[in-house]
């Protein structure tokens, strides 16, 4: 949902409504042959700009015998800031489950972090997920889509440091072809992708099609 | 790094070949062919995934000793796994090292049966990351088992038998890493650190349904109706984002 609230305000009402009619004709009777909104191939948010983070490297200089030093790995994250989105949320812990899946909050207002990934402050990416609505509403991150590249937001750590981001790209990504190379890849950079679902609700299986992930990259 | 990972990402399959043959070429004294098992397609759905941070002050010699490799030096190597095919695709990027690779096995770019601060012996061998020169190289493709690694302990090749259900059932006692003239015992190395497999399920289709209309029976319906929550969304997108604040803030979940 928060992907089309996106495609609304840039797009414009009247544009979003003439294709969302469209869809209606075209898959009400094929039984989905018109490519459904958000789950054909990747698509780069509207107005994103070509990554340029310009992340402080966690990587400690070379020591000055050219030995090589290991890159710091910061500490676990506690809580997640985005001013422009009015979230201060308290952050909970999130592994894998059984199906190899990443978990998700069992509870549809929490924000959580991948404790496999990267940490704030170190390298790699330190990835949050928060769902966009529950069952009967809207969620903690139902308004993520409206993240643009340049808004910035802080991730604090255990200790109380502070770490600035700034957003470089956000896209849509099928669920199918979810790119877990480039959300959950190792990074020599300090970076958090925040997740959440967006496209169309599949009623069948009961989740959505698509998963809206922002890529940022640290600033201070 | 991130555009350099997304052109990858897209190149992939096409540029398994190149890099395929690339490493064959480049390896030393690889006369036999590159590969044994076999290079295969990118498989529908995986059972696992990997990342590695690989990093020269990682490195280890067959002993075990610390043998940092060039500092500087770095590389990830990701890793998605489908046990059931016994098939692993694999894209590699290392930068900052230099020269030719060398290795005893068939190509110098190992998966290692070695646990963190252990050495241990290469499972599975990779095409080396290409082009050999001071900037960056990779090596992206897809890799099915039996494997075999070229290196023979008491006879047998130190991949014989192995199979990523070995690699999945503890993850944490394999290691990636790269060996070149220069640092025979390692440019880089890292520990295999599995991350998820697949989309995330973070919604449970409640603002959708507040939203839709009246639903049909028949699974065309129930599409036309989350296409109509596409489109009744666009108008009510002030009053949903308020909505959405209040109720989180009031802690409402499904």
């Amino acid at each position: 949902m928060s992907g089309i609230l996106r495609r609304a305000q840039r797009g414009g009402v009247v544009a979003a409504v003439v294709v969302a009619a469209a869809l209606l004709g075209g898959c009400a009777g094929s039984g989905g042959a018109g490519a459904p909104v958000g789950s054909s191939s990747p698509a780069v948010a509207e107005g994103v700009s070509p990554p340029a983070p310009t992340s402080p490297s966690p990587t400690p200089s070379p020591a000055p015998s050219g030995a090589p030093v290991p890159p710091a790995r910061g500490e676990v994250p506690a809580r997640l800031t985005v001013p422009a989105l009015g979230l201060d949320e308290e952050l909970i812990d999130l592994g894998i489950g059984t199906d190899g899946t990443m978990e998700v909050p069992q509870d549809f207002s929490r924000v959580g972090w991948f404790t496999g990934g990267g940490r704030a402050g170190g390298i790699g990416p330190t990835v949050l997920a928060g769902h966009v609505d529950s069952a009967v509403g809207p969620a903690v991150f139902f308004d993520l889509g409206l993240l643009q590249a340049g808004d910035r937001f802080s991730v604090t750590d255990v200790a109380g440091a502070v770490f600035d981001y700034e957003v470089y790209r956000a896209e849509d990504f099928p669920k199918d072809e979810f790119p877990t190379g480039e959300v959950f890849g190792a990074l020599l950079d300090d970076e958090v992708r925040l997740i959440t679902c967006t496209g169309l609700f599949d009623e069948s299986v009961g989740h959505y099609k698509d998963n809206r992930v922002v890529f940022a990259a640290r600033v201070a | 790094m991130s555009i350099q990972r997304t052109a990858r990402r897209r190149t992939g399959i096409i540029g398994l070949g190149g890099a395929a043959l690339a490493g064959g070429v480049l390896v030393f004294g690889a006369a036999a062919p590159a590969h044994a098992e076999t290079e295969v397609a990118e498989p529908s759905s995986f059972t696992s995934a990997f990342t590695v941070m690989a990093t020269p002050d990682q490195v280890l010699n067959a002993d075990g000793v610390a043998t940092p490799g060039p500092a500087g030096a770095s590389g990830t190597f990701d890793f998605r796994v489908n046990s059931d095919l016994d098939i692993i695709c694999y894209d590699i990027t290392v930068t900052g090292i230099s020269g030719d690779y060398m290795s005893p096995a068939k190509t110098a770019t190992h998966i290692h049966q070695a646990a963190a601060g252990k050495a241990g012996p290469p499972r599975i061998a990779f095409p080396n990351p290409a082009p050999v020169g001071d900037g960056p190289r990779t090596s992206s493709g897809c890799l099915q088992g039996p494997f075999t690694t070229g290196i023979v302990n008491n006879g047998v090749d130190t991949g014989d038998g192995f199979t990523l259900a070995q690699l999945e059932a503890d993850s944490a006692a394999f290691a990636a890493d790269t060996h070149t003239a220069a640092n025979p015992a390692g440019a880089v190395r890292g520990q295999l650190s599995q991350v998820p497999v697949g989309g995330v399920q973070t919604g449970g289709g409640g603002a959708a349904s507040a939203l839709a209309v009246p639903a049909t029976p028949d699974a065309a319906g129930a599409t036309a109706g989350a296409v109509a929550a596409a489109a009744i969304g666009v108008v009510g997108l002030g009053l949903a984002a308020g909505v959405a604040l209040k109720r989180r803030r009031d802690g409402i979940a499904g």
